[in-house]
């Protein structure tokens, strides 16, 4: 297992984003830039500004690199903001979960297309502006079962995007096991 | 060889079926792999002078390509039908596992038990003792769903036997059997 030590030679100071709905915004572009440069975290919009997911600021927060704010002002800590987007996503404890784990193996992480728990996930040291992700992940929780239908959509999805399909396995104190899944015609 | 005599005749033994017939018996293991000599669990020979016990499925595929004739124990031949009626009694999911065991017979593997290894079946290219890495099948009904438990044992599983393990549903609509594969994968 490798863990993965950002270098953040860039600025040790948090850099300010702020919350709107179910998105949290960086407005100033160096800083956004910085943030995008170092794990490719988030996405630039038209207007310049970096918008990050959920469990993307989740991890830049709990990492002290960002400082998220309502448009009070009003600063949100770590638990506050899980609490906050927990109310608009069940799933967020589990995507978050799985999101940490896929960082902190050094692998770079997007979110997925589709309402599931489900992930893009680019090998270690690609460039995700440039390169397609390898892998689509998608979260299992133990104690809730998998309908063969949507294991079939998973499956579908992955062989259309070209991608090797990974499912998630957590348990119910979040321990994750990954098992790679493929239709085969024998 | 006129069809006539290659049609072998199995009874029914309470819920097992023997082909009795020691020529039937020893040509049908050694044509197919098909059923197990009795006493003999690992036979070092294709042909033993020995009855043959037949699995259900093996019976009813046997029956469908004609090679096989049961009869009950007064003697009374039994039609598909009756006999997979009967089979269903005995044997829980039998229309589905009949359906993955047609499929790949169907594609010209030899399909062995595998409740040896925890499977619904051991599947061979050539046969058991010819190859020694069978692939697992295991069928699972299509409507119960996928417990995420069952995804780590059958990963576990064919990391330990290093074997591949393959999950086996066959859709209610048109009776087609998927193959899903899962593997431990090293993140």
């Amino acid at each position: 297992m490798r863990i993965r030590n950002d270098d953040w030679t860039m600025s040790t100071e948090k850099v300010k984003a702020v919350i709107k709905e179910d998105r949290v915004i960086i407005d100033d572009f160096r800083r956004a830039d910085e943030i995008h440069r170092n794990g490719f975290y988030g996405e630039f919009d038209e207007k310049g500004r970096l918008i990050l997911e959920p469990v993307e600021a989740l991890y830049l927060v709990e990492r002290g690199r960002l400082e998220v704010m309502d448009s009070q002002g009003r600063s949100f800590d770590f638990t506050e903001l899980v609490r906050y987007f927990s109310k608009r996503d069940k799933d967020l404890w589990v995507k978050y979960t799985i999101y940490h784990d896929l960082r902190r193996r050094g692998y770079i992480v997007k979110p997925g297309f589709s309402r599931r728990v489900e992930f893009r996930v680019y090998e270690r040291g690609s460039n995700p502006d440039r390169e397609v992700a390898r892998y689509l992940v998608c979260g299992v929780v133990e104690g809730i079962r998998v309908d063969f239908r949507d294991l079939a959509r998973m499956v579908e999805d992955a062989r259309r995007a070209k991608k090797e399909l990974i499912l998630a396995v957590m348990d119910r104190q979040g321990d994750i096991a990954y098992y790679a899944v493929t239709s085969i015609s024998l | 060889m006129t069809e006539e005599r290659r049609c072998a005749k199995a009874v029914m033994m309470g819920s097992r079926i023997i082909v009795w017939d020691v020529e039937e018996a020893s040509r049908l293991y050694k044509e197919g792999f098909y059923g197990r000599y009795i006493g003999v669990p690992k036979p070092k020979e294709l042909e033993l002078k020995r009855p043959i016990e037949l699995s259900p499925v093996e019976a009813l595929y046997l029956m469908e390509k004609g090679r096989l004739k049961i009869y009950d124990e007064e003697g009374k031949e039994l039609d598909l039908r009756t006999f997979r009626e009967w089979a269903r009694g005995i044997y829980d999911m039998f229309d589905e596992v009949y359906e993955v065991y047609k499929d790949l017979r169907s594609r010209g593997y030899v399909v062995r038990p595998g409740l040896k290894f925890g499977t619904t079946f051991a599947v061979y290219k050539y046969g058991p003792g010819i190859d020694h890495a069978p692939f697992l099948v295991h069928v699972m009904p299509y409507e119960s769903k996928l417990d995420p438990i069952e995804i780590i044992r059958a990963g576990r599983l064919s990391h330990s036997v290093r074997k591949k393990f393959i999950i086996a549903v066959v859709s209610p609509q048109n009776k087609e059997v998927k193959y899903y594969m899962f593997r431990w994968f090293k993140a």
